[in-house]
């Protein structure tokens, strides 16, 4: 039911682009999941900031070493996949949520919260029925 | 006006009102909402920036800012394209074209906006093609503003 990109990177740790049928790597792309402080750190994690609910956001970086980098705001580093899953599928369950259509890309962007008041941003892939990706939405 | 996008706030962010229209400024809109940060300066002197659901590329010869949506980050199919192929990937169709000076001078009025609790707000483009915001205290006083603009 899940692409679990969000999680880590889903294919290679050494992503190559194919739009253009050349071998440069790539920015790192998901990578939300940080269980222990340890999933993230083949992207060498470089903390940029935290937040009044003490999401952090991270610079990830292509593995390759070739300084790709990428933005990514992190469940807190205590929640399991497992754990992040539930929580997701708690907030999607709740009332207080807002959904807000993006019928070009099939899907649905979804606002929503845990029980501790998390704010939460879910794709939910209308056609396929299932959760395109998750992370935590940094509040300034 | 050009074109606007009308939004209400959901607490701390702004989210559209207008589900099924993506017209460029939504793309602006959906950055604003979960990628842009008030510290984030890397923009500005980087020509690729990527976040978590959305990219920013600037093109430093015309001192334009793209801001689009990452599909790749939705739909695993979709390769994420490399900073080679990374300006053939953009255009006008698939991102927000906004002018530098225009985005820095945006941001000083759309976080103090922010901080006045409305809850409506328009984000708008100009006959000058700029793009602009305001808030209002009513969905009503919002539609009159567009009414009468």
């Amino acid at each position: 039911m899940f692409g679990f990109n969000f999680f880590k990177n889903k294919q290679s740790e050494f992503e190559l682009c194919s739009t253009h049928e050349c071998e440069h790597a790539t920015r790192p792309r998901g990578a939300h999941c940080n269980y222990q402080g340890i999933f993230l750190q083949p992207y060498q994690p470089k903390l940029l900031a935290t937040d009044i609910c003490n999401l952090k956001d991270f610079l990830l970086s292509n593995p390759s070493g070739s300084g790709l980098t990428k933005l990514s705001t992190v469940f807190p580093e205590e929640w399991s996949p497992a754990e992040i899953t539930t929580r997701v599928l708690e907030a999607i369950s709740s009332e207080n949520k807002k959904i807000v259509p993006m019928h070009r890309f099939g899907i649905l962007k979804i606002v929503a919260y845990t029980q501790d008041q998390i704010e939460i941003i879910i794709f939910y892939h209308i056609e396929k029925k299932s959760l395109a990706l998750f992370y935590p939405n940094f509040q300034e | 006006m050009k074109q606007h996008i009308s939004l209400e706030r959901y607490n701390n962010h702004f989210y559209s009102l207008q589900p099924d229209t993506f017209e460029d400024l939504r793309y602006f809109v959906e950055f604003l909402s979960t990628d842009y940060r008030n510290h984030d300066q890397k923009l500005f002197n980087q020509a690729i920036s990527f976040y978590n659901s959305s990219f920013v590329y600037h093109d430093f010869s015309h001192d334009f800012l793209y801001i689009g949506f990452s599909e790749w980050e939705i739909k695993t199919e979709i390769p994420v394209p490399c900073d080679h192929a990374f300006p053939d990937y953009v255009h006008e169709m698939n991102s927000c074209k906004i002018d530098v000076e225009n985005f820095k001078n945006f941001v000083i009025k759309w976080t103090t906006l922010k901080k006045k609790l409305s809850p409506f707000a328009i984000i708008y483009r100009n006959d000058s093609d700029l793009i602009d915001c305001k808030a209002f205290n009513s969905k009503e006083e919002m539609e009159l503003f567009i009414k009468n603009y």
